[in-house]
């Protein structure tokens, strides 16, 4: 009889220990995009002076929730002023149309949009009882695109992952997402402000199509359109070529 | 026997389904290191490899497919700077979008093509500049092995401009001092920022200057 109840009690406490122990751990796999080295050190102030504008929207059929993408946001504003930026913030649903394509209201502004999808999920049950789940898998994109005031793309990158919920122990799966995704969102705003920076600087007219005429020895070939120069002062004339030396005359016949 | 039943019906499934698993399986042939692993769809991943995936049954598919193909990075993780390392992994798609906005400008596709890369890392340098090469030789463009030159005190002066104004007037001294013929047209390839992973190119053609991307 206390052999049975020991055996009975020693069942039961395996079963509230595996009842517990169900989907305790959280592996996370980085996949294209998440994978990639950085060069840029979010503990800097990259982006001081700079101004963002974060759009979270929650994807198609709403895969984040209002409050999920309200508190992506929220973190990523933080990211952002960490490293010395100032960051406005927009909540909205379903996918980027047509209508983020115009241009923006808000200039002197690099529009950063975030827009979830979920590729894959899937769920392993016991026994195939629905309320009985011992690993969750599902693999998420999120698709990011800069755009600065004229709605130029700057920058556009997808950044995929792969979230495992099974039984286990330990992991510190949440902190390597975060470093990899504030990392790489980090990097992505830093390539598009360069870009930016590089592809507003001035451009120079071309020269004319026609060649200049070709000018007689002993002249400096004068440009016919010289290009406009923006503030700097006009370049020096080349010296002039120096005239052709007289062939010496030849030596007289004996 | 109870418990160990209960046990392997709680890990059992868990256990079996991971053992394959690229991130946290426990069979030594399919958990590699240093691997870089993207999701696919069915279509994809028989186009990429047929032997492995096979296709659907005439009566239907009764298993619900997903792929994943995990490559195996060619220098593992911590052997380069990891700027480096960015730029140097995306080096073939970045000098193929070069390439193509050269390719693009009907105008100058006759001349002679001459690169020049601009990186803090001399072998980085030279491994810009070799594949930006071979990738407009892929189209059909004429490349030159050699750089335009300019003299020390020319360099002095660029060194002390900012950026926006050193490029322009280095493309004129290119033109100005003969180092860049008529017949040429210059490609430079920069690094502009040591936090940035792109790379910027410029292109100089009759003393004009301007950036492509």
């Amino acid at each position: 009889m206390r052999r049975t109840n020991s055996r009975r009690r020693t069942f039961y406490a395996a079963a509230l220990a595996c009842l517990l122990a169900t989907g305790c751990v959280t592996v996370y796999q980085p996949m294209s995009g998440l994978h990639r080295p950085i060069a840029i050190d979010p503990a800097y102030a990259n982006f001081a002076g700079m101004r963002f504008t974060l759009e979270c929207r929650r994807g198609r059929d709403d895969v984040l929730g209002e409050d999920e993408a309200r508190d992506l946001c929220r973190k990523l504003t933080r990211v952002f002023e960490n490293q010395g930026a100032e960051v406005e913030t927009d909540v909205l649903g379903g996918e980027p149309g047509p209508a983020d394509e115009a241009p923006r209201a808000a200039p002197n502004r690099l529009h950063v949009q975030l827009t979830p999808r979920l590729i894959d999920q899937r769920t392993l049950n016991v026994l195939w009882l629905p309320f009985w789940t011992v690993r969750t898998e599902y693999t998420f994109a999120q698709d990011i695109s800069i755009r600065d005031a004229s709605s130029f793309l700057l920058v556009r990158d997808t950044l995929t992952g792969r979230f495992v919920r099974r039984l286990g122990f330990s992991s510190d799966a949440e902190e390597e997402f975060s470093r990899d995704f504030y990392g790489q969102l980090s990097q992505l705003a830093l390539n598009a402000k360069l870009r930016h920076d590089v592809l507003r600087e001035p451009v120079e007219a071309p020269p004319a199509a026609a060649p200049p005429a070709a000018t007689p020895p002993g002249e400096a070939p004068t440009p016919e359109a010289p290009p406009p120069e923006p503030a700097e002062p006009p370049p020096p004339e080349p010296a002039a070529a120096p005239e052709p030396v007289a062939p010496p005359p030849p030596p007289e016949a004996p | 026997m109870e418990t160990l039943i209960l046990l392997g019906l709680f890990y059992g499934p868990s256990l079996i389904e991971s053992a394959a698993d690229p991130i946290d399986g426990y069979i030594a042939t399919t958990a590699l290191p240093d691997t870089d692993c993207e999701p696919l769809t069915i279509e994809a991943a028989r186009r990429v490899a047929p032997d492995e995936v096979p296709p659907p049954s005439a009566r239907g598919d009764y298993f619900d497919r997903r792929a994943v193909i995990c490559r195996e990075r060619l220098m593992p993780r911590g052997v380069r700077r990891s700027a480096d390392d960015a730029i140097l992994s995306t080096l073939r798609h970045t000098a193929e979008e070069m390439a193509g906005l050269v390719d693009a400008l009907a105008a100058h596709r006759d001349r002679v093509w001459m690169v020049e890369a601009f990186h803090p890392d001399p072998t980085v340098t030279y491994k810009i500049a070799f594949a930006v090469k071979n990738a407009l030789l892929e189209r059909d463009l004429r490349v030159s092995d050699r750089a335009p030159s300019l003299a020390a005190a020319d360099i002095e002066v660029l060194g002390r401009l900012p950026a926006a104004k050193a490029w322009p007037l280095a493309c004129k001294r290119y033109v100005a001092t003969g180092s860049l013929g008529p017949d040429r047209a210059l490609l430079a390839v920069a690094l502009r920022d040591p936090r940035a992973t792109v790379l910027h190119a410029g292109l100089c053609v009759d003393g004009v200057w301007r950036w492509l991307r």
